[in-house]
């Protein structure tokens, strides 16, 4: 791993997603944070510095939407990117109210590890002031 | 909350207090839990809920008077004369909703509670009837042939939705056109959050495949809300979705961010 490699912290409750994107991202020479929910995600973001966040909506103990607003809170200026599979139907779109909370990018699940690089790719370096949404 | 008005559902009697004294010996007081159709972004359902001085989450369970199907009856007819004159009230005023009347499947099921029951019930003008929604629970192991028998008493009225005990889960089959909707009300403190998100997932797709709309009561917190919109739960009701109101006069849009008011505070909107 390199000195200046970017953390990701990925949050999802599905162990499969978690370990795929882990496997994936370290072998591109990223540094990856796992948690199972969001709560989980809120500890982890508040021990370290954290580039990028990868949400997901769907999890039992704190869902995604609760903890956007609540990262957003806490840190303002971290890339979360939201993501889910949940829910295509009518009615609202978990998405799109992901958006409205300020997520700086959606994912519509299956999750791949290329899409989620692109996302990291496509961040601003620090200090640049860009703030671009992208969607995979 | 709102203390039990002195006036009848049809304007021909007065029930009060002291027709029933097994029921209360003490001033019921009511409240009313909003619920949420999540496909149309609406409040137009308000379930009546007497209150017995219980904690704000014992509030959010239907109500038994011990284990007594005629003081239960008794209840249910207060609770009907009470949404009664609430709906009078609202149609005096212009005002349209629905109201959610909770009903022992007991008080339905058998002839003296029925009439302890229907004796109010057959009072109740069409109109106001119409604007009302029964609420059929503790069901037990009823056979669906009991449902199709039964309900059909409590026809003129909206809807008819019925609670299903969770180990029925896989045997929801149809019972009757008359039912709207079938689902569960939670436990005050669910204990295994992932467990209860299979469950509601698995009696929302037998509850569609039969051709209800599944709904969901008590709901406490945005992750178990989330897990049930996105199986297809229709209904929810519960503390995170909207408190409960002491006097409902109208239907309100309610969207899913409506959900997150703390939103509001970080983003400034």
């Amino acid at each position: 791993m390199s000195k200046g490699a970017k953390t990701v912290l990925i949050a999802d409750d599905d162990d499969l997603i978690l370990a795929s994107c882990k496997f994936s991202l370290e072998r591109k020479g990223y540094r990856v944070l796992l948690a199972a929910h969001g709560g989980e995600a809120l500890a982890q973001i508040g021990l370290q510095p954290v580039d990028a966040v990868f949400l997901d909506i769907l999890m039992p103990h704190q869902e995604g939407l609760e903890t956007l607003i609540e990262m957003r809170r806490q840190f303002p200026d971290i890339p979360i990117f939201v993501m889910t599979g949940g829910w295509r139907g009518s009615g609202p779109d978990f998405l799109s109210i992901a958006q409205k909370f300020g997520a700086s990018g959606i994912i519509r699940k299956p999750l791949t590890p290329a899409a989620m690089i692109n996302l990291i790719e496509g961040l601003p370096q620090k200090g640049t002031g860009d703030s671009t949404t992208k969607s995979a | 909350m709102t203390v039990e008005p002195k006036f009848s559902a049809t304007g021909q009697r007065s029930i009060g207090a002291e027709e029933s004294p097994a029921v209360a010996p003490h001033a019921f007081a009511y409240s009313f839990r909003p619920i949420w159709d999540c496909k149309m972004n609406v409040i137009l359902i308000y379930l009546c809920q007497p209150i017995t001085g219980e904690t704000e989450a014992a509030a959010y369970k239907f109500c038994s008077v011990k284990d007594n199907e005629e003081e239960n009856a008794l209840l249910d007819r207060r609770v009907l004369l009470h949404c009664a004159g609430h709906m009078q009230e609202l149609h005096r005023n212009g005002q349209r909703l629905l109201l959610g009347v909770p009903l022992h499947f007991s008080t339905l099921a058998h002839s003296r509670t029925w009439n302890l029951f229907n004796d109010a019930f057959r009072g109740i003008t069409q109109k106001v009837l119409r604007d009302m929604v029964f609420i059929v629970h503790d069901l037990g192991e009823v056979p669906d042939i009991r449902l199709v028998q039964e309900l059909p008493k409590l026809a003129g009225s909206r809807h008819v939705l019925c609670t299903i005990e969770r180990s029925k889960l896989n045997e929801v089959r149809s019972a009757g056109s008359i039912i709207h909707a079938l689902g569960f009300e939670l436990a005050e403190n669910e204990p295994d959050e992932i467990k209860l998100n299979g469950q509601i997932k698995s009696m929302a797709s037998s509850v569609i495949k039969t051709g209800y709309e599944p709904f969901l009561l008590a709901v406490a917190n945005t992750s178990c809300a989330l897990h049930a919109m996105a199986a297809g739960v229709r209904y929810l009701e519960g503390p995170v979705i909207h408190p409960m109101v002491a006097d409902p006069h109208c239907a309100k849009t309610h969207k899913l961010e409506h959900l997150y008011p703390q939103h509001r505070a970080v983003s400034g909107k």
